[in-house]
């Protein structure tokens, strides 16, 4: 069986668990580092940011005082996470990363081409998840405490990205609750940040149709998640000497991550855009060349063999074989 | 025309507005309970539940707020400004017997317990009505969840406010209704006003009877009745309605149901509406938000009122030639998201963010692909 379907399996009982489990009274807590939105009245589990804006928007005479134990037990649950799971968290249990997959899903069931990045402009905006991280932590400290002597902001300011996460008003939608596609006029900043919000659904959908895993690329927690990236009990390991080039790892990457093809002499994959689905590995032709660890012990490693069986005896992909490509010119 | 017959027609019109103003202001208007201030404390109250005649005199009364904070529950009764604490703390070390007496003991109420507290008005809704001397003529009286029923003498907590009050000690639904006469040259008014409060306090001891409303012996007796389902535990909705409830009513008169009867809702900032009741007396009012405003969830509660009034000739020996007949009911109406969210709105833009890029997209596209010339 082929390993994206077997993730698209997993996703979708994720996803069932995460967005129904509360019904049956399953919760695994709110300090999941993935978009399980914490708006979806039956949810089984919540992301890690919302708790995470609350306490920095606390006073930090409140924050370093009362509610320390607390919060550290709760940075504590997350970095337990972050290091078990790492990066699989985006590509095996986030139901935003699932919705996209299957917007992708559909459009190859219409029959539709896909598009990609060009390398310069995906590099151009890799800043965009570490200012927004940046940006969801600073803005909620301006709330409790005078950030730079400047006044605090108000309350309307809280959980900001939050306010602005295409989850929010799509994950409750599976349960039947429209309450969040909504335009807040009580106050500019929630006029614009329930615009912004609506905006970006919207891209989120024709994005997620068009492009494979878009919204992945700006995720915040992607780069939170990045922290783990080399202590993670899951790597992705490469062997550069049995390693071709032959690009098929970065056809097949959703995440268009040019290094996997580019780089043979470092061992640790893991990169800030992984998202550890293994579908590098599936179309790897190469014997060892790519191996996903736990522990640092193999737990699926390529091989030729294997790779002719999964495609059946047919011959590794050819740029032919792929979508046609529009917005990449190779440069 | 001369100057002298402009003076004086200039003086016959000020006479004539004058006689008007003052036939027009003596019809008293509607008498209404407009829930008191410590209506809206704990158990699903906030701070923002100020009455308006509360925040008419919140500022220059200080005594009110003083005896507002003793809560004594019986009107009339005399209140004692409380000891400020340094003063207890100096009286007590002064004399040392002091602090081996022993307090009086406490009356036990639960946590969640209110008191029955009414501002009595009188006006036209939704302006602003008067409350004065002349409205400790209302009788009032409560019925309780245990069946007991009390009339309730208004008080005069300031020169301006007449109110009524009642400890209201046990759990249960109240019924508390006031009613007024008055007349005016050869019209006699009759305005009856009863709300429902709800108490979450403690449960009563004994067997609790069902309602009743037949309490005032009062034959020609116009009753608006709200059938709003009890609240049950949902502690936030005990005294409160919410923008986009409904308010089921029915009219009674001399206890029959009262159907054909125009009924009329005016919100806060004097948007009506008039139904009339089917026939079984009962009308359905939707409390509607009454426009976006910018103050989001900080929005104050609003007082919406529902009136009825029924004008009746009558040839009594009096030489009253007419009778009417008022209802009113005063709702504290709290906001909710509908005030200040819009669906429409957020789905609109949804959809035409998505029209807008997919249709950039697909352009885009299509020219990329276009053969070169």
């Amino acid at each position: 069986m082929r390993i994206d379907r077997i993730r698209l399996v997993v996703q979708a009982l994720f996803f069932i668990f995460l967005i129904y489990g509360g019904i049956l009274g399953f919760s695994i807590g709110n300090a999941v580092p993935t978009m399980a939105c914490i708006y979806a009245e039956d949810r089984g589990g919540s992301c890690f940011l919302y708790p995470f804006q609350r306490f920095m928007s606390l006073p930090w005479s409140t924050l370093l005082a009362a509610t320390i134990v607390p919060f550290l037990i709760y940075l504590g649950t997350f970095f337990l996470w972050g290091v078990v799971f790492g990066k699989a968290f985006c590509g095996w249990i986030c139901p935003l990363g699932f919705l996209q997959d299957l917007l992708t899903k559909a459009r190859h069931l219409l029959g539709i081409d896909g598009a990609r990045f060009r390398w310069a402009s995906r590099e151009r905006f890799q800043w965009v998840k570490y200012a927004l991280l940046a940006l969801l932590i600073l803005i909620p400290m301006g709330i409790g405490s005078s950030l730079a002597g400047l006044p605090k902001l108000s309350g309307d300011w809280a959980v900001p990205f939050c306010q602005i996460c295409p989850g929010k008003p799509l994950l409750p939608l599976f349960s039947g609750d429209i309450s969040h596609l909504i335009i807040d006029f009580s106050s500019p900043v929630k006029l614009a940040m329930s615009g912004l919000l609506m905006g970006l659904t919207g891209l989120f959908l024709v994005g997620g149709f068009v492009k494979r895993r878009w919204f992945c690329l700006y995720c915040p927690m992607a780069a939170l998640l990045s922290l783990f990236d080399r202590i993670g009990l899951i790597g992705l390991k490469k062997k550069g000497d049995t390693c071709t080039r032959c690009g098929n790892c970065y056809r097949a990457c959703p995440m268009e991550i040019r290094e996997i093809a580019d780089i043979r002499d470092r061992k640790h994959m893991v990169t800030q855009d992984c998202m550890l689905c293994m579908r590098c590995i599936e179309v790897c032709p190469e014997n060892k060349a790519l191996s996903a660890t736990f522990l640092g012990f193999p737990v699926f490693t390529a091989s030729a063999d294997g790779f002719l069986k999964r495609h059946g005896g047919q011959p590794p992909l050819t740029q032919e074989d792929l979508p046609h490509d529009t917005d990449s010119n190779g440069s | 025309m001369t100057k002298r017959t402009r003076y004086i027609t200039g003086l016959m019109i000020f006479l004539f507005c004058l006689l008007f103003t003052r036939q027009a202001g003596a019809d008293p208007g509607y008498l209404w309970l407009e829930p008191g201030p410590q209506m809206s404390r704990a158990g699903g109250g906030d701070t923002g539940g100020k009455s308006r005649a509360e925040h008419r005199n919140s500022s220059s009364s200080p005594a009110a707020a003083s005896r507002q904070a003793t809560g004594h529950d019986v009107a009339g009764s005399t209140t004692h400004a409380p000891e400020a604490p340094t003063e207890r703390k100096a009286s007590a070390q002064a004399d040392p017997a002091k602090k081996d007496e022993k307090k009086p003991p406490r009356e036990k109420r639960a946590a969640m317990s209110h008191p029955a507290h009414y501002t009595l008005m009188l006006g036209w809704p939704p302006g602003p009505g008067k409350s004065d001397e002349s409205l400790l003529a209302v009788k009032a009286a409560i019925i309780r969840p245990d069946g007991s029923t009390q009339k309730l003498s208004p008080g005069l907590e300031t020169p301006d406010v007449a109110r009524i009050r009642d400890a209201a000690l046990i759990q249960g639904r109240y019924l508390i209704s006031a009613s007024l006469r008055q007349t005016q040259g050869t019209t006699r008014y009759r305005l009856y006003t009863q709300t429902v409060m709800r108490n979450t306090g403690e449960k009563p001891k004994g067997d609790v009877l069902p309602d009743q409303t037949d309490f005032e012996t009062d034959k020609a007796r116009l009753v608006m009745e709200d059938l709003s389902p009890d609240p049950g535990k949902n502690f936030a909705r005990v005294h409160r309605k919410y923008t986009g409830d409904k308010l089921p009513l029915r009219m009674h008169l001399n206890e029959l149901p009262l159907a054909g009867q125009p009924v009329t809702l005016a919100t806060a900032s004097g948007w009506r509406q008039t139904l009339q009741t089917d026939e079984k007396g009962e009308v359905t009012f939707a409390l509607i938000k009454e426009s976006f405003h910018d103050e989001g969830t900080k929005k104050r509660p609003v007082t919406y009122f529902v009136t009825s009034e029924i004008r009746k000739p009558l040839n009594s020996q009096d030489g009253y030639r007419e009778e009417v007949l008022r209802a009113a009911l005063a709702i504290m109406v709290y906001p909710s998201p509908l005030d200040w969210e819009s669906r429409s709105a957020g789905i609109y833009v949804l959809v035409l963010v998505m029209a807008a890029v997919g249709v950039a997209t697909a352009i885009r596209r299509r020219q990329r692909r276009r053969p070169c010339a």
